[in-house]
């Protein structure tokens, strides 16, 4: 049984801040469309910054980055990797155009309504499909655990969560209030990640030997990661949104925004580091 | 059309490693080199493009062992290219997969897709690195050094579709098998499996 080994943390951490950064563009878009003009252009710029952190940490891993520009060249069209270079790309440079005022205040489109609509409009259809590609990125490989339909599903709904999260950290950070839909938005995908997490560990049963050396990894190597996302990536965030009920506190917001980021970069730890190949040598 | 192909008959095989050691000083010699200066666990990381590993069977007084190979499949359907976002992986002549090391990225996505395990990223030539049935031998007319090599003529080494090629009279012969044959990938290198294990 072979464990892969080849993408370590820095695919991880892309992954992660790729999605999330994404999902909170979206979030933040929604509510900038809603008329909400401030922090939402704040929490967005926050997700391009995520995705261009988690871009640093893709080229990092590139064994030879400065032959990237074959993807321009000769992009092979039947690779996701291909769609998702340019989702990344389109969604930085229209997704960064949209946020840009937020620090520029004075840029000639920043005070044209629709100009900058249309820029967060097309910004969020590239973060959404970033957003949905890191999961099928994974996908299409050989391993059983990847190949999971529960899989893409998982990380959208994680990266929504870690998006979520980030946009109520930043609302705490810049000391405003953030929409309090966003709670109940981030309890409902936490449930629906708690779900297809499960899921994919009761399908043991009727899965390939490969896919159930990679949920026993997952009980016993990985195991304090395991307890620590259903401990504090599903459980954390409806305790503290029950302890909240009646009284507010900043120290409970931030353990709940803390919770849900973690959700998201322990469900991609857990899956990418727990993959296994049965391969016939 | 050619197209080439491997017969690999475990029975023949005595397990000597032959094969391994004449892949590396065909195609990696000069990175082997440099791995010796570095240590013995360093070398023994060089067997990558092929190599042999020992599974017993059995137990005493049944007891058994095999040699089984690894070696890049050549699949017809490989998804080692399908999913390289350079097009650094392609199928050249023959049906023989092979990698631009210039356009390769290292961003491993075809380890992760191979499902043989037969890819790696080899840091001394900066690119992903794999069996390319000695391809440049080939065009020579020579065999692939593993099956000049190989004492006990366990690699057969030919066009498939030429009906006359010994490779293709073997697997007409319908006795051997593919590996991971329900991934889809149609590989091009077939086993003979032990008769007695």
């Amino acid at each position: 049984m072979h464990l892969q080994e080849s993408w370590g943390m820095n695919v991880i951490l892309d992954l992660f801040l790729g999605g999330m950064g994404a999902a909170a563009f979206i979030l933040a878009l929604y509510d900038y469309l809603k008329g909400e003009r401030e922090l939402s252009l704040k929490v967005a710029f926050a997700g391009v910054i995520s995705l261009i952190l988690g871009l640093l940490f893709l080229v990092s891993h590139l064994g030879k980055p400065e032959a990237a520009f074959h993807v321009f060249l000769s992009p092979n069209t039947s690779s996701v990797m291909t769609y998702g270079v340019f989702f990344n790309i389109l969604f930085l440079v229209f997704g960064g155009l949209f946020v840009l005022p937020a620090l520029l205040p004075k840029l000639p489109y920043s005070g044209k309504a629709g100009a900058m609509k249309l820029l967060g409009v097309i910004g969020g259809v590239f973060a959404l499909l970033v957003m949905i590609y890191t999961g099928l990125l994974i996908a299409r490989t050989s391993y059983p655990l990847w190949r999971n339909p529960a899989v893409p599903l998982l990380f959208v709904l994680t990266a929504l969560s870690a998006g979520a999260g980030l946009y109520i950290l930043v609302a705490e950070a810049l000391k405003k209030t953030f929409p309090s839909r966003l709670i109940s938005f981030s309890l409902l995908t936490t449930f629906l990640a708690f779900l297809a997490f499960t899921s994919m560990l009761l399908l043991v049963d009727i899965a390939p030997l490969a896919y159930r050396e990679s949920v026993h990894f997952m009980l016993s190597e990985n195991l304090a990661a395991t307890m620590l996302l259903y401990l504090v990536g599903f459980a954390a965030p409806f305790l503290v949104s029950l302890a909240q009920r009646g009284r507010s506190s900043k120290a409970l917001t931030l353990v709940l925004a803390l919770a849900l980021i973690l959700q998201a970069l322990l469900c991609r730890y857990l899956v990418v580091s727990s993959a296994f190949m049965e391969l016939p040598w | 059309m050619v197209r080439y192909a491997m017969v690999i008959d475990l029975n023949r095989c005595i397990g000597c490693g032959a094969c391994v050691m004449a892949c590396i000083t065909e195609n990696r010699r000069e990175q082997a080199m440099k791995a010796m200066e570095r240590g013995l666990e360093e070398v023994e990381r060089m067997k990558l493009r092929t190599y042999i590993t020992r599974i017993t069977t059995g137990r005493y007084p049944r007891a058994g062992v095999l040699y089984m190979h690894m070696i890049c499949q050549h699949c017809s359907n490989p998804p080692c290219v399908s999913v390289c976002p350079t097009g650094a992986s392609y199928i050249g002549e023959g049906g023989v997969v092979l990698v631009n090391k210039e356009k390769c990225i290292g961003c491993e996505y075809c380890v992760q897709a191979c499902p043989y395990g037969a890819r790696f990223w080899d840091y001394y030539i900066r690119s992903i690195d794999k069996c390319t049935f000695c391809i440049h031998r080939v065009k020579e007319g020579q065999q692939p050094a593993c099956v000049t090599t190989c004492p006990s003529g366990a690699r057969v080494f030919g066009d498939l579709d030429d009906p006359e090629s010994e490779v293709s009279k073997i697997v007409a012969a319908g006795s051997t098998v593919q590996m991971k044959r329900e991934e889809g990938t149609s590989p091009n290198v077939f086993y003979i499996l032990p008769s007695r294990r």
